[in-house]
């Protein structure tokens, strides 16, 4: 995960040779010697095509999350503390959502909008919506039986007072969780769409997109379509492990 | 309400809305769909009387009830990209899907549930912490990127491996299951990876547990404690993390499929994007949802079955 950070940092000011320069003469060079992961099929070096490829990630990761998580968080405090019709509305607009598997809602919006890296965010934004909804759900409906919601109602707070300043904060680990977990899915999803070629478009590198293009290569250059998957495992991996982590610090079980 | 009335009800709602928002995000798409299938050379006249026949002239919510009028008769329309019925080619692409996504989710509960208990018995040893960091890996691994490894192995293992190539079923059933296998593989082995986990974990939990306890006490052996009272207990944890992975294999085929080159429901539906085929993507993306819509209502009949108490909430 840090490494991933660290990459990403570095990558904006370095990399070890120009992202899009092609060199003809270069092709599909095998990793080593100059070109520390080899080249691609246009001369292009892999590993400066990585580290730029982990801005993108960490941009449409990032933002997805984000938004995913303000309405998700929104939606399921509504539902939570209010209940009644307005729960029973709120949930249904979720069964619906989740009705549509994460890779189909985002081809439709693909579908309908066009691809590129806005229409890649606004589609795995609304598929992060539910999980985030359905956990802050569960924390308000167990918070707002607790005495302190209730003095605070006591004491005249209004509702958005109570629901963001005394119920929302006990439930930031929580949140903290399922967003480091869900930047783990963002990041999957996201290779997946770019190497259908409706997510990420060209010359942008995208570590799904660099996928694509080392599959028609598979059997001449390999080292090309293990460096990228390699690259969506980590970081997966560190996410999903820090998020773990948080899990078990905050957890008094274990 | 009542369990199971109630989930019937939501189950009917949310079918009709998902019908309303997958007509309703086709309709936004730019460009005229006569258009498209008569040319950018084609008369005004032509493209009048297309959309007529087609019955883009009329107000939205006659197009809706039209179409799904036509979903309920079978009818769902003609491919623009191939002229052909969309039901057709439905009905064809699924011959190679649903095979395949069963064949996932056998290899998901078959592997999955054991390897998970054998990680949970051994949990507080070397042989669990191994399995485990496996395991870890495993949830993170892009199926894609999986199914072009397995891709490179099997093809360096099997020479007479063909990767990319389907074996229609009439010709030859054996090689059609044969070349549903690696993809079908890279589907599942990163799902056998989560359930493990899923697994695993309630069986530590669940290991503490009072009963389990007792089961011991009675002189119970550890075969019958384990299989008859302890995996009956995790089974409804188990079933929900099933059906949210079904809806999984069903996204994450699409992707794979093409990966393989399968003429399945995956490749169809990025075919019908790219050609912009709307009564194509509709058909398609209302089967999927449909999918799971079912589905989330059969894991609800599910745990009636496993815990009747659910049924009197």
């Amino acid at each position: 995960m840090l490494l991933f950070l660290f990459t990403m940092v570095v990558s904006f000011f370095y990399t070890p040779y120009d992202v899009n320069q092609m060199r003809s003469e270069e092709r599909l060079l095998p990793p080593g010697g100059r070109y520390r992961l080899g080249t691609d099929n246009f001369g292009r070096d892999i590993l400066s095509r990585i580290m730029k490829g982990t801005q993108t990630a960490f941009l449409v990761g990032t933002i997805s999350v984000i938004i995913g998580m303000v309405m998700g968080v929104i939606l399921g405090a509504v539902s939570g503390y209010f209940g009644g019709w307005l729960e029973r509305i709120i949930m249904q607009i979720n069964e619906t959502i989740q009705a549509f598997p994460g890779v189909l809602l985002a081809l439709m919006i693909v579908a309908a909008f066009g691809p590129g890296t806005f229409n890649t965010i606004i589609a795995l934004s609304i598929t992060a919506i539910p999980g985030f909804m359905r956990i802050t759900r569960s924390g308000f409906l167990q918070y707002k039986e607790y005495s302190f919601v209730e003095a605070a109602e006591t004491l005249g707070i209004s509702s958005p007072g109570i629901m963001f300043k005394h119920i929302l904060p006990n439930l930031y680990p929580t949140i903290v969780v399922a967003a480091s977990a869900g930047f783990a899915g963002t990041l999957l999803a996201e290779a997946g769409l770019s190497y259908l070629g409706l997510g990420v478009q060209p010359p942008e590198p995208s570590w799904g997109r660099m996928l694509h293009e080392a599959q028609s290569y598979l059997f001449k250059a390999p080292w090309y379509s293990l460096a990228p998957g390699f690259t969506i495992l980590l970081s997966v991996l560190g996410f999903n492990l820090l998020s773990d982590g948080v899990r078990d610090l905050l957890d008094p079980k274990s | 309400m009542s369990y199971l009335p109630g989930k019937f009800l939501t189950f009917i709602i949310t079918l009709w809305l998902v019908s309303l928002l997958t007509f309703a995000v086709f309709q936004v798409i730019p460009g005229n769909p006569a258009q498209i299938i008569l040319g950018t050379e084609a008369l005004p006249e032509q493209i009048a009387a297309l959309e007529e026949e087609l019955g883009l002239d009329l107000p939205l919510h006659l197009r809706y009830l039209r179409w799904i009028g036509g979903v309920f008769r079978g009818d769902l329309g003609n491919s623009l990209r191939f002229s052909q019925p969309v039901l057709e080619l439905l009905v064809n692409s699924l011959q190679v899907t649903l095979p395949m996504a069963g064949m996932a989710l056998i290899f998901i509960v078959f592997l999955g549930i054991p390897l998970g208990i054998v990680v949970g018995r051994y949990h507080y040893k070397k042989q669990g912490l191994i399995l485990s960091i496996v395991t870890q890996f495993g949830t993170a691994v892009p199926s894609f990127w999986l199914g072009i490894l397995l891709m490179l192995a099997f093809a360096q293992l099997l020479k007479h491996f063909a990767p990319g190539t389907f074996v229609p079923w009439e010709e030859n059933w054996v090689g059609a299951l044969f070349s549903l296998f690696p993809p079908a593989l890279a589907v599942a082995l990163p799902k056998v990876a989560v359930l493990s986990r899923y697994v695993s974990t309630a069986f530590v939990e669940e290991g503490g547990a009072d009963y389990i306890r007792t089961a011991y006490a009675k002189g119970l052996t550890e075969k019958t404690v384990l299989y008859k009272h302890l995996l009956k207990n995790i089974l409804i944890p188990v079933t929900t993390v099933m059906g949210l992975m079904i809806t999984d294999i069903l996204g994450g085929s699409i992707i794979v499929e093409k990966v393989f080159a399968l003429p399945g429901i995956g490749r169809l539906l990025v075919t019908a994007i790219s050609f912009r085929d709307f009564p194509l993507m509709q058909a398609i993306a209302l089967y999927l949802a449909g999918m799971v819509v079912l589905i989330n209502l059969l894991v609800d009949l599910a745990y009636c079955f496993i815990d009747p108490r659910i049924r009197l909430r």
